[in-house]
């Protein structure tokens, strides 16, 4: 995408989008960042409250289903689906 | 007797005998040799008949005979045609201008100018 | 809790599934049946009965790591625009059957690589299923065991039997009910979607009532966890890390994922709901997998199998009603695994094994016409059972529980190997079937002989010594510590080496080796998939289909056949209008007919473009090109008929020209010779009358008339002698005897003995007068006399002047005549060679119009030409002659 060529101002419903859509991209790796760096810290030890760790990745994972259940439903309510790569 | 004819032919050799035998029967003779020009050679000479070849320079006897049959004045001009071709449909042409005498050559001496008299007593 | 009373509800739960799956198939394309919240449940398959009941098992012997069954795949779907949107978006425009097909079609349409994908995937698939079976009679024991009389569940070989036995009655009931051309059952889906409702909520029933009710709340659940045995464990942070992978790489690989996830995707926007919604459902379904396994630990007798405590908790407390709900959910899980799994993989066994094998027996070309649809979907059927023979011959093959238990993962792994090839393909435009192939097979072999084969246990398939010391005694080929790698635990420990292994291989082998036209044509379309295809509108209604169908219809077979097709199948499907429902079989139909017109790959294409709103793929942009071809080529071979057919009219025509022609100038001819012979012999005939009847004439006249009778007589001698001549050349009956002499030395000749005239003068230019012809010397000189008298005749300049010039052009020898007269008219050139031709404004005397002709026909006959010269000032003539003459042919 050429933004060169844009308006810069009378583009920001599709920089939004465009935006949303860097999100989208980026939640997974946030997951596994959140997902895997403490498996990879605790690896070894025994956790000093297991509840406190299953309490931990039950609350990393309700907050990754929030975030992409909010960022898909404004990605698909901000008009068609753009397809840029 | 007086009566003038205009040969209309390119072979000199033939004009040459021709004019000798209406000389010796008493016509005056004109000759011409280029069918071009042939219509005002007979409005100049005005003659009493033509002799009519159809292989001629320029104009072959049978547009001159077309020709002089739409025109008023020469309409009734008589008309002798010779030809050397000898082909039939040569002479339902000629009858279709309405030719006087249809002649095939090489011709008689005497025929053709019995054939001139006749033309000329009609 | 009657065991009569357990399978009785179970017949009423299946009886209940029958009729979902029965209703949904009935009601057809109803807006709400393919709701995305319908394809998140049918996600659900996911969710077998060994995470049903086994993970609270693993749970309550591992601790946490569980989890990572569940987070694997949530990190998948919430990264869904990364790969799932392009799985989805490419499984709709290749119109993909299965990942088999998928995979097969990256690579150029291999179906080498099918089979290897179809291969694995049964293997890999078929312990899950007897995992399944094993689930659902344990399950049943565990209710046998405590119920209150009956009958006894001794023999569990039996139960399972008679499960699979009824699990493949109803996949082959609504898996194979008809062929949809895009592979998805709505009915199952329904009946799937169902059962994921029902597990769920079991789960979560007996997980509320562990926690509320045995338990005394959540922070009381806490305590107990804390305190628990598996609290003392050390975290694995290995596995950890590399069961979240294998999980992730499970929801894209199983085959059954593949089939609810791509397959059976109605609508590409499903999956924006599905992306948060199905790890809201894993979430869900987790939630009191830790206190279920907490409080059966602490609460149930020592070495009651963790695994059925989803079941033993409930009934322990005497809730039969409760673990009946329970065993339902189990059961649910169990089933609707089988029925996808065992759909997906007879899809693959019978498209890329069995049909290949049939079409290739019975040589019928692969439309879709009956013989074929009943053989496919036999083969359906057959592979249905096959596939759940395989998994209850896995069953009790294997026996003990404790080999199934870990089944699951390793099955896993052994699907993940498909990974490198699925990922490569659908980003790298570079992977190869040479890649894939390598890939597939190493890290399939590595999985098999580090994993799979181990599984069976020591001195199961693998002896003691072998798993400890290696084939043949080399240490570092151990199952377990390849490569001398030890201390890894054995699934990680495989997972690293298959993975690894098949990755390099898949790169290295696609660097090196070159894809075909096919492939990378495929990869391009799968690549940049989102360039290749349009966004999916929005759900076209039935009616609308049909009424773009029928307007393509008609643009392709004519208004009333289209409309005659349309209503006969309105009428069969039982309704009134004109438009029938867009059914499979009607769509199938149409095809035919159309195909009729425009070729079956053209049919097909375009039919398809407007009832799935798929793309066009490159397979049948191919069969497009080659029925186009075949077409062109058609209707090239007419075009070359009927060019043909006008060229011999035109020759046809030419022909009769040239008799129409002949017999004209044969006329002319013999009217031309008429009058030259006749005219002299008028002369002749006229003077010698003269000379013999006239009396008197003179002497001089006498002389004149004789010489002119003479002359005549000459010139009738010449024109005979000329008409002989040219008879003579032309019937090529001449002999020319060649004689070597210079061209000057001819010339010389000529000019010195031809008559001038009085006034003709002739100029040379001698620069070719040395060249040495061979030619007949006699023939040669008349042309020159001929075009010098020529010169003398008709040059009518005053001081007539013949410039002749002699030169060398290339091998032939030129002399050229010019003369300083007005030429002859351009109109006039092409006849003066013609016989008679005589020009007759300058005819002279004694000329028959035949010296151009024979000149004419005598440089030809010596293999030259005369022509005229034009822009010489005057008439100009150009002899051209080989220096050799050409032989003379009689």
């Amino acid at each position: 995408m050429n933004k060169e060529d844009r308006p810069v101002f009378l583009e920001s419903d599709g920089y939004r989008l465009r935006r949303i859509v860097d999100a989208l991209r980026f939640l997974p790796f946030l997951g596994i960042f959140f997902v895997v760096v403490p498996g990879i810290m605790l690896s070894g030890a025994v956790p000093r409250s297991l509840s406190g760790v299953g309490i931990y990745f039950f609350a990393i994972w309700i907050v990754l289903i929030l975030l992409t259940a909010i960022l898909t439903r404004v990605f698909a309510k901000r008009g068609k689906e753009t397809e840029e790569q | 007797m007086g009566h003038h004819v205009l040969l209309i032919e390119d072979e000199p050799n033939i004009t040459e005998a021709l004019r000798f035998l209406l000389n010796r029967d008493g016509f005056t003779v004109a000759t011409h040799a280029d069918g071009a020009t042939a219509l005002e050679a007979i409005d100049r000479e005005a003659p009493d008949l033509i002799v009519l070849d159809v292989m001629l320079p320029n104009k072959n006897g049978f547009d001159i005979l077309r020709d002089l049959r739409a025109e008023t004045a020469t309409q009734q001009l008589p008309v002798l045609m010779l030809t050397a071709k000898g082909q039939e449909k040569d002479r339902a042409l000629a009858e279709s201008f309405k030719v006087d005498k249809f002649m095939t050559k090489p011709f008689s001496n005497q025929e053709i100018v019995s054939t001139i008299n006749d033309l000329l007593a009609r | 809790m009657s065991i009569n009373l357990l399978i009785a509800v179970s017949f009423a739960y299946v009886a209940l599934l029958f009729a979902v799956a029965f209703a949904a198939e009935r009601a057809g394309n109803r807006g709400w049946l393919r709701s995305p919240i319908i394809y998140t449940l049918s996600l659900s398959v996911y969710c077998t009965a060994w995470t049903f009941y086994g993970a609270v098992g693993y749970a309550a012997r591992s601790g946490l790591e569980f989890l990572t069954i569940y987070l694997g795949p949530t990190l998948v779907f919430v990264g869904w625009y990364w790969i799932l949107r392009k799985l989805v978006r490419i499984g709709r425009m290749q119109r993909v059957t299965s990942i088999a097909d998928l995979i097969s079609s990256r690579y150029g349409k291999s179906n080498a690589l099918a089979v290897i994908v179809t291969m694995m995937a049964v293997v890999g698939t078929t312990p899950y299923i007897a995992l399944q079976l094993q689930s659902v009679t344990l399950s049943f024991q565990a209710f046998s065991e405590t119920s209150s009389g009956g009958w006894r569940f001794e023999d569990l070989n039996g139960t399972a039997l008679w499960i699979a036995v009824g699990l493949a009655f109803f996949t082959i009931l609504f898996g194979t009910r008809n062929l949809d051309t895009n592979e998805r059952h709505h009915g199952v889906v329904m009946a799937i979607a169902l059962e994921a409702i029902v597990k769920l909520l079991a789960l979560l029933a007996v997980g509320i009532f562990v926690v509320w009710g045995i338990a005394g709340g959540l922070g009381d659940i806490a305590a107990r966890m804390d305190a628990s045995a598996i609290a003392s464990q050390k975290f694995n942070g290995g596995r950890w890390v590399g069961l979240t992978f294998l999980a992730a790489t499970a929801i894209i690989c199983l085959p059954r994922m593949f089939q609810v996830m791509v397959v059976e995707n109605s609508d590409e926007r499903h999956l924006k709901t599905a992306a948060w919604a199905f790890p809201l459902y894993l979430f869900a379904m987790s939630l009191f997998v830790m206190p279920i396994a907490v409080m059966g630990l602490s609460t149930l007798p020592e070495g009651s199998n963790p695994d059925l405590f989803v079941l033993t908790l409930p009934l322990a407390a005497g809730q039969g009603g409760l673990a009946l709900f329970a065993f339902l959910g189990g059961f649910s899980s169990a089933t609707s695994m089988v029925i996808v799994a065992s759909i997906a993989l007879s899809t693959m066994v019978s498209n890329h094994i069995m049909m290949p094998l049939y079409l290739a027996y019975t040589k019928s070309n692969a439309s879709m016409s009956g013989d074929v649809r009943r053989a496919i979907l036999m083969t359906r059927r057959i592979s249905i059972g096959a596939v759940l023979g395989l998994g209850y011959g896995y069953f009790r093959l294997s026996g003990s529980g404790e080999a199934l238990a870990a089944i699951g993962l390793i099955s896993f792994a052994g699907v993940a190997q498909v990974l490198p090839a699925l990922i490569g393909g659908i980003f790298w435009r570079g992977a190869t079937r040479w890649g894939a192939v390598a890939g597939l097979i190493g890290g399939f072999t590595i999985w098999a002989y580090t994993l799979f084969l181990p599984s069976f246990g020591e001195g199961g398939l693998m002896s003691v010594m072998f798993l400890a010391d290696g084939p043949w005694g080399i240490h570092w080929l151990r199952p377990r510590a390849l490569f001398g790698i030890d201390g890894l635990d054995p699934l990680v420990h495989a997972l690293i080496w298959s993975m690894s292994i098949n990755t390099f291989l898949f790169t290295v082998f696609s660097l090196v080796s070159f894809p075909n036209p096919m492939e990378r044509l495929q990869g391009a379309q799968m690549v940049n998939v989102f360039e290749h295809s349009i966004a999916p509108g929005g759900w076209i209604g039935s009616r609308a289909e049909a009424e773009d169908l029928l307007v393509m219809a008609q643009r392709i077979i004519g208004a009333s056949e289209a409309l005659k097709v349309f209503q006969v199948s309105a009428q069969e499907q039982g309704k009134t209008g004109a438009l029938p429902d867009p059914t499979p079989q009607f769509i199938d139909r149409l095809e035919r007919v159309l195909s009729g017109s425009v070729g079956a790959a053209t049919a097909h294409a375009m039919v398809s473009q407007i009832t799935g709103g798929t793309a066009v793929s490159v397979q049948d942009l191919m069969a497009v090109a080659d029925e186009t071809a075949q077409m062109k080529e058609y209707s090239n071979q007419l075009e070359a008929k009927s060019q043909e057919l006008t060229i011999i009219a035109r020759q046809l025509g030419e022909a009769n020209d040239k008799l129409t022609n002949l017999s004209v100038q044969k006329d002319a001819f013999l009217s031309q010779i008429s009058h030259e012979l006749r005219t002299p012999m008028t002369s002749i005939r006229s003077f010698s009358e003269i000379l013999r009847d006239t009396s008197g004439i003179g002497e001089g006249e006498i002389t004149r008339y004789s010489s002119i009778i003479h002359d005549e007589t000459m010139r009738l001698t010449r024109i005979l002698d000329d008409l002989l001549d040219i008879s003579v050349l032309e019937n090529g009956q001449v002999v020319m005897t060649a004689e070597d002499i210079t061209l000057g030395a001819v010339l010389d000749k000529v000019t010195r003995n031809v008559n001038l005239g009085p006034d003709l003068k002739i100029s040379r230019q001698r620069a070719g007068d040395g060249i040495v012809i061979s030619t007949d010397v006699g023939r040669l000189s008349q042309v020159i006399i001929n075009l010098i008298t020529n010169a003398r005749k008709y040059c009518i300049a005053k001081q007539p002047r013949l410039k002749i010039v002699t030169g060398q052009m290339g091998d032939m020898v030129v002399i050229d005549f010019i003369d300083n007269g007005k030429g002859i008219p351009a109109k006039s050139r092409d006849i003066i060679f013609e016989k008679f031709s005589r020009l007759s404004d300058e005819s002279g005397a004694g000329s028959a119009g035949l010296g151009l002709a024979i000149c004419r026909e005598i440089m030809e006959r010596m293999g030259g030409s005369i022509a005229y010269l034009p822009g010489q000032g005057g008439a100009a003539f150009r002899l051209t002659m080989p220096q050799k003459m050409a032989a003379t042919k009689h």
